[in-house]
């Protein structure tokens, strides 16, 4: 099997270069490019668009979401990991929204910047209760303006539900206990909810753009 | 406009009494004889000329009375010829060269008549000759007011024009003025009974109502005979009551409101239909002369008032008045004359009705016209009123809208006093303190990191507390265990969570949930630092009586010494923050592992 192939941006050289000796560390990763800038790092993915993205989103020349938004457009299975400081709704969210499918606290322990690196590429996606609830929101609001139109909410029953409990601060583990299924199922479930908002806050996009004639 | 009208009124009249060829015979011969058909023309019939008035021709004399009329037919056959009689008062018998052509009612039988309305009658072809011809017209005087008027003979074409004309002016418009003043008048007083807004409307009403009883003078013309007397009471109080009603109404138009006009024309009204009621037919012809020229009087006032009242406001609603007034007197006195037969043409109508008429269309025009401005009035009234409500409303959501922005501004502000008092004693005095021991060389790299972390751990949860919209401590623990559980899987330490009876809703304030959340933390970070257990669990639930919020942490270390100095600092710390939000904190360490327990009040119930 070929090896994961890492980019990693940060502007922070200390943390750069942390990230860094934590993919070099691991044998079956392999660091495809280690840049400060979101210009050189758009210049890396004109190249070749990598298996992982790192992003740390406050970049200096710009916001490390677009960098994700262009990434997934070109390599749609790509998986960005952005990297914050707060682990805050909003910015988190935001990077959902432009495609990326995790997100780890900047000082966390080194082992976990690959750890969750894996599970990204084993198919599942992590989520903190605070996300969880405002996914929730955030895909259901737009469901209720047409009035009675279900299928307006992009959600499956079981992806709604996985998220409910984890709002109410429950575990991967607690809530594989809860409904029956596997922690792996629920991680799964998580990332195709992230794909989904993605997908549909595109979709927003484009309709909002419509109504206000700017596509045809 | 009222002049206009009055025109018009004359100009009917006129073409109503005079024709191009002249078919009126004032020659006539008259007989004294009770003959049921035509006398012979050898008696002594004698001429007379028409009209014949008989309180001065014959005074004291009734009976039958025979009056011939000699006129002459054309020679052309077919052109049907009419007889036509403005004003046949008492009936009477029409006969054309001695074969009799209509008998119009007559008196008697206790019947009471007055014919107001003209007669006319065609002669059957036929009946005419050429060359002489005989008009014989057979009439009962039974009382000396009668007149013999003058008759028409002609053609039919020519006459009943002339007929028609003056039907209609004599009763036809009488019966319209009726109806009109009537029902005008139910809805006049009606209006003024029930809103008793100005006596200008209820004088007007009761003139119409007055007014329209008048009238009926001229349409009602059969009665039994014992209903004529209070018929004529009848008759007098609604002219007087019109007279007096209509002065009333102009004097207050005029802005003379004095209550010596209203009881003096008010008891001068009574007079004449009480004189009458109590004198019966005696005194009638007193009652008529009289009792009418006091109204005369009274209209005078009536004029005064209006002339007054046109020169001072000078608005065409007041000088129609006037004129209206000025012309409608003036047709009074006619009519008295003429009832009175001193002046006129006794065959003339009687007027006053039409100049009533008028007046009281421009009365009625005056108060609809004030009517319709006093309800423009309260219209606009109501509008301001609606204006100044918005008005109100606006400046009451103003206030409201002030007073948000001051909850608002409270809020911010409570919330900073908050953060601030929060970044006193938590973060800032721990970077401080940290400070110092960093100066003074105490500190090595690897406390100094941990200090570091445990500054960023707090700044984390004071956000998790922060934003608005988060309710649930649940969700603030979730997000607490799952910021620790990448450093607990690090530590290879199990980290575990339970729940047990807690309700998704908890109503705890943010700044005792940051402090119940900081012991937590406190605890499980001091599992990380200073224990080697290999599992810690949280447990957390609601206890009942009093109500409780209970978090348990235990770890399955070797304890701690509770003396040394730092785990010291660290219980310390947890206790000053347990005491703040009046929580009970209990600690218990042995070899065998460590148990902290948190039990928080909850006022609220449920």
């Amino acid at each position: 099997m070929a090896a994961t192939s890492v980019l990693v941006v940060e502007d922070e050289p200390e943390f750069l270069r942390q990230y860094c000796e934590a993919i070099t560390r691991e044998p079956d990763f392999r660091l495809a490019g280690a840049v400060g800038t979101l210009a050189a790092a758009m210049a890396v993915i004109d190249q070749a668009v990598p298996d992982v993205l790192v992003v740390d989103l406050g970049l200096p020349d710009g916001n490390g979401a677009d960098l994700i938004r262009s990434a997934a457009k070109k390599r749609p299975e790509c998986d960005a990991l952005v990297v914050t400081v707060f682990g805050d709704d909003q910015h988190v969210i935001d990077a959902i929204e432009a495609g990326a499918t995790g997100y780890i606290l900047k000082d966390s322990p080194p082992g976990e910047l690959t750890r969750c690196i894996r599970e990204l590429r084993a198919g599942g996606a992590p989520i903190s209760p605070s996300i969880a609830r405002r996914l929730l929101a955030r895909m259901r609001a737009p469901a209720e303006k047409p009035a009675g139109a279900q299928a307006a909410s992009p959600l499956s029953e079981r992806e709604a539900e996985i998220l409910q409990l984890v709002a109410k601060g429950l575990s991967f583990a607690d809530v594989s206990g809860v409904l029956g299924i596997s922690a792996h199922t629920v991680v799964a479930h998580v990332k195709k909810i992230y794909r989904k908002l993605s997908v549909h806050s595109r979709g927003e996009a484009v309709f909002e753009a419509t109504q206000l004639g700017l596509l045809k | 406009m009222t002049t206009l009208a009055r025109a018009l009124v004359l100009l009917c009249l006129l073409a109503g009494s005079a024709s191009a060829a002249d078919w009126r015979h004032r020659k006539a011969e008259y007989l004294f004889a009770r003959d049921a058909l035509t006398p012979p023309t050898l008696l002594p019939w004698q001429p007379v000329t028409l009209p014949d008035r008989w309180k001065e021709n014959w005074p004291g004399i009734t009976g039958t009375v025979w009056y011939r009329v000699t006129f002459t037919a054309p020679r052309a056959e077919g052109e049907p010829w009419m007889v036509y009689l403005p004003r046949l008062r008492e009936g009477g018998a029409l006969f054309v060269n001695g074969r009799l052509l209509a008998s119009v009612r007559e008196p008697g039988g206790g019947t009471w008549l007055r014919w107001m309305r003209p007669h006319a009658f065609v002669i059957p072809p036929g009946e005419l000759r050429e060359g002489d011809n005989e008009l014989h017209v057979r009439v009962n005087v039974a009382s000396e007011d009668k007149t013999m008027n003058t008759v028409w003979i002609g053609p039919e074409a020519e006459l009943r024009p002339l007929y028609e004309s003056r039907l209609f002016w004599t009763y036809t418009a009488a019966q319209i003025t009726i109806v009109v003043t009537l029902s005008l008048s139910v809805f006049v007083i009606g209006i003024w009974l029930r809103r008793r807004m100005d006596f200008d409307y209820g004088l007007f009403g009761l003139a119409l109502l007055f007014w329209g009883l008048h009238t009926t003078n001229y349409v009602i013309q059969v009665l039994p005979e014992w209903v004529w007397l209070p018929w004529r009471v009848m008759r007098y109080a609604s002219t007087g009551g019109f007279v007096v009603a209509m002065t009333l109404f102009m004097l207050r138009f005029a802005g003379i409101r004095r209550r010596g006009f209203t009881r003096a024309f008010g008891a001068y009204w009574l007079t004449g239909p009480l004189a009458l009621a109590l004198g019966g037919a005696a005194v009638h012809h007193a009652v008529d002369r009289y009792y009418q020229a006091g109204l005369i009087v009274i209209s005078l006032f009536m004029v005064g008032a209006a002339v007054y009242a046109g020169w001072r406001q000078r608005t065409p609603g007041a000088l129609a008045l006037g004129t209206a007034v000025i012309g409608g007197i003036v047709i009074g006195v006619h009519d008295y004359l003429l009832s009175q037969g001193i002046w006129f043409d006794p065959e003339e109508p009687f007027l006053l009705y039409f100049a009533a008429d008028v007046l009281l269309i421009v009365v009625g025009v005056l108060l609809a016209d004030r009517f319709v401005k006093s309800l423009g009035a309260a219209e606009q009234a109501s509008a301001t009123l609606a204006i100044k409500v918005a008005e109100k409303e606006r400046e009451l959501a103003a206030n409201y809208e002030q007073l948000r922005g001051h909850e608002r501004e409270r809020a911010v502000a409570a919330e900073r006093q908050r953060m601030m008092q929060d970044m006193h004693d938590g973060l800032g005095s721990q970077l401080l303190t940290s400070l110092a021991a960093v100066e003074r060389g105490a500190l090595d790299p690897k406390g100094m990191a941990q200090v570091l972390r445990d500054a960023m751990d707090d700044m984390r949860l004071a956000i998790d507390t922060l934003s608005p919209g988060r309710e649930g401590l649940l969700e603030a623990l979730g997000n607490l265990r799952y910021r620790l559980e990448p450093r607990f899987r690090a530590a290879g330490i199990e980290l575990k969570f339970s729940y047990r009876d807690v309700p998704v809703r908890l109503d705890i304030p943010a700044e005792d949930a940051l402090q119940i959340l900081r012991v937590l933390q406190e605890s499980l970070t001091n599992v990380l630092k200073h224990t080697h257990a290999r599992e810690v669990r949280v447990d957390i639930s609601l206890a009942r009586d009093p109500a409780r919020f209970v978090l348990a942490v235990m770890d399955d270390g070797g304890g701690f010494d509770p003396a040394s100095p730092a785990a010291g600092r660290g219980l310390s710390g947890m206790r000053r923050r347990s005491q703040q939000i009046r929580a009970a904190l209990d600690v218990a360490s042995d070899a065998g592992g460590t148990r902290i327990t948190l039990a928080y009040p909850l006022t609220a119930p449920g």
